[in-house]
């Protein structure tokens, strides 16, 4: 055999046997890839199956509080904005105590105190209002009502009467606070749903 | 002389083979090493505190874009027109004198 031969077959050993070996760490190199990401998968798969029942209940509490506080904010908003309409109203009447409607007001509240006390025969009552609507009322005691005995004094609240036996024992409210306090749930939704189209949140 | 240098190569080549066999069952035994420690990790508490953990912090990030959400109408709702306070406020005032008790 030539040397040539014998280099020729030498070399052809060890082409076979680099790529027998390039072949096998191939192989291994592909199936330990294989049985990690198969791990991987199982692993991710267990996790989240024991998982998932904490991550809802995660869920449901952190995004239940963000939409709890939300709606607090926006109905602390809405009430800002309700509380200075009323506060809007309270000095517009403070201002309107010379007007048509206030007057209207105040002589319908002084008949109706008159038909409530009716059953007490010629006693004397007792009116209480502001020191500015004192002498109003004195008038319209005098040209509507000249058998009642009223006496006036001056109350500290914005408008409105209180009128009572002498005894005080009985007592007829109707004062712009009482009336704003008396009224103020049943306006607050009226203003609101005006105000907010859609009314007010609970 | 020719024949023996060949079989001493085919045995070199072969031993080259034996090395790499070696080597690859190195790589599997170490694969089953990794395998075992993915599968022990779930088991873990450390792993599942970790995973709650981030889960949170991405639950954090939604929940703080809804409380936005809230807050914009909030302030959509302070910066109502003055004319509609007005008129509210004008409602009001003829509510609490011409109503009848």
């Amino acid at each position: 055999m030539s040397s040539n031969a014998v280099q020729a077959l030498k070399e052809e050993i060890w082409r076979r046997a680099r790529e027998k070996a390039e072949n096998i760490l191939k192989n291994a190199e592909e199936r330990a890839k294989k049985m990690i990401e198969a791990a991987e998968t199982k692993a991710r798969e267990e996790l989240r199956s024991k998982i998932e029942p904490e991550k809802l209940v995660l869920k449901r509490r952190i995004l239940g509080k963000a939409v709890m506080d939300g709606r607090k904010a926006v109905i602390l908003a809405k009430n800002e904005v309700v509380e200075k309409a009323f506060e809007k109203a309270l000095e517009k009447i403070r201002a309107l105590t010379d007007s048509d409607l206030y007057r209207e007001f105040l002589a319908k509240s002084l008949k109706k105190a008159i038909e409530e006390f009716s059953d007490i025969g010629g006693e004397e009552l007792i009116v209480y209002a502001n020191e500015r609507d004192l002498e109003f009322l004195r008038e319209k005691t005098r040209e509507l009502y000249p058998s009642v005995k009223l006496k006036f004094r001056k109350g500290d609240f914005i408008g409105g009467i209180i009128v009572m036996d002498s005894a005080e024992k009985r007592v007829f409210y109707d004062t712009i606070e009482s009336r704003f306090e008396a009224l103020r749930p049943v306006l607050r939704e009226k203003v609101a749903s005006l105000l907010f189209k859609g009314g007010e949140e609970k | 002389m020719s024949l023996t240098s060949l079989l001493l190569e085919e045995k070199k080549a072969m031993l080259y083979v034996q090395e790499a066999r070696e080597k690859a069952q190195r790589i599997l035994q170490e694969a089953e090493r990794k395998v075992e420690e993915i599968l022990r990790a779930t088991q873990s508490a450390e792993k599942i505190r970790e995973e709650l953990e981030s889960y949170r912090r991405e639950v954090e990030k939604e929940a703080e874009k809804i409380l936005r959400e809230y807050e914009e109408k909030a302030e959509k709702i302070r910066s109502i027109p003055e004319d509609a306070i007005e008129k509210a406020a004008e409602i009001i005032v003829e509510e609490v004198l011409k109503h009848e008790f």
